[in-house]
């Protein structure tokens, strides 16, 4: 499969799939109104855990040809995360945060890799 | 999300099987409204369910003991205006994607920052952290045993096996 028919598929897939699960409930449930505990049950938990798996595969990314030879670039998806946790723990503006957490990655990346170390 | 698969050349079986791990919550959110919307004309009740999304969800939830009359008019309004709002910030992201006169690079650590502010929301509560650190530990395994291209479905593996498992200990203790 090439460029146009994978990006195709990817979104066709993606689509049909999240409009599948919203309507699902509706259409299986639609008389009785009775959930079943164990979807209940893996829909509260899952949602947890797949953020913090989205987290992993996301920085998991930066390396994923092994570490950076540049000690910045190296570093800077760590001080990024931990910028972001920061603010997001204290002052709690979830929009501040991921700007604030993407302009520090980006001048780490841009300028401060630059400096030769 | 989606334009990390569209670069990672993703192929569509991981990607729909992964939007079902993520999406799970969309099932989950339309059962408050099953009742409410049972009258509902067909056409009016596919559109409600279509814009049916994390914040519609939040905002329609938050009104749910309206009365009918207010109530649906208000549900449709609002799923109208999320939509609406989507449409206009997505092409004015590809329009000024185009026209930026500084360089981009790292701008892709927006969508990690957005994961990590999610996660940081979620530790607050209690309940989550035992699913989240189960949810990590599956997610570093994967990394680490396959790589970050095909981690997804084996963490994902992983995780339902423990929450399956475990599920006598952690049903009693998050309710």
């Amino acid at each position: 499969m090439n460029g146009f028919w994978n990006l195709f598929a990817v979104a066709a897939a993606a689509g049909i799939t999240t409009v599948a699960l919203r309507v699902f409930p509706f259409v299986v449930l639609g008389r009785g109104g009775r959930r079943p505990k164990i979807i209940e049950y893996l829909g509260r938990v899952l949602t947890p855990a797949s953020i913090l798996m989205l987290v992993v595969y996301c920085l998991g990314g930066y390396y994923k040809n092994g570490l950076p030879p540049n000690t910045v670039r190296a570093l800077a998806p760590a001080i990024a995360t931990v910028f972001v946790i920061f603010m997001q723990w204290t002052v709690r503006k979830s929009l501040l945060s991921v700007f604030a957490g993407t302009i520090v990655y980006m001048f780490l990346v841009q300028y401060c890799s630059t400096l030769g170390y | 999300m989606l334009v990390d698969w569209f670069c990672s050349s993703a192929s569509w079986l991981h990607v729909a099987i992964l939007t079902v791990c993520l999406n799970l919550r969309y099932s989950l959110y339309g059962l408050p409204f099953l009742a409410r919307w049972k009258d509902v004309a067909w056409w009016k009740k596919a559109y409600l369910i279509w814009t049916l999304t994390d914040e519609t969800y939040a905002l329609e939830v938050k009104h749910i003991d309206l009365e009918e009359a207010q109530f649906i008019p208000y549900c449709l309004a609002l799923g109208g205006f999320d939509h609406l709002y989507w449409v206009v910030g997505v092409t004015a992201g590809a329009l000024a994607g185009r026209a930026l006169p500084f360089s981009s690079e790292g701008i892709d650590f927006a969508m990690s920052a957005l994961f990590i502010v999610i996660m940081v929301d979620q530790y607050r509560e209690r309940a989550n952290r035992m699913p989240a650190a189960i949810g990590a530990a599956a997610a570093l395994g994967s990394f680490l045993l396959f790589g970050v291209e095909s981690m997804l479905i084996p963490s994902m593996a992983g995780m339902l096996t423990i929450f399956l498992c475990l599920r006598g200990r952690l049903d009693r203790s998050s309710t």
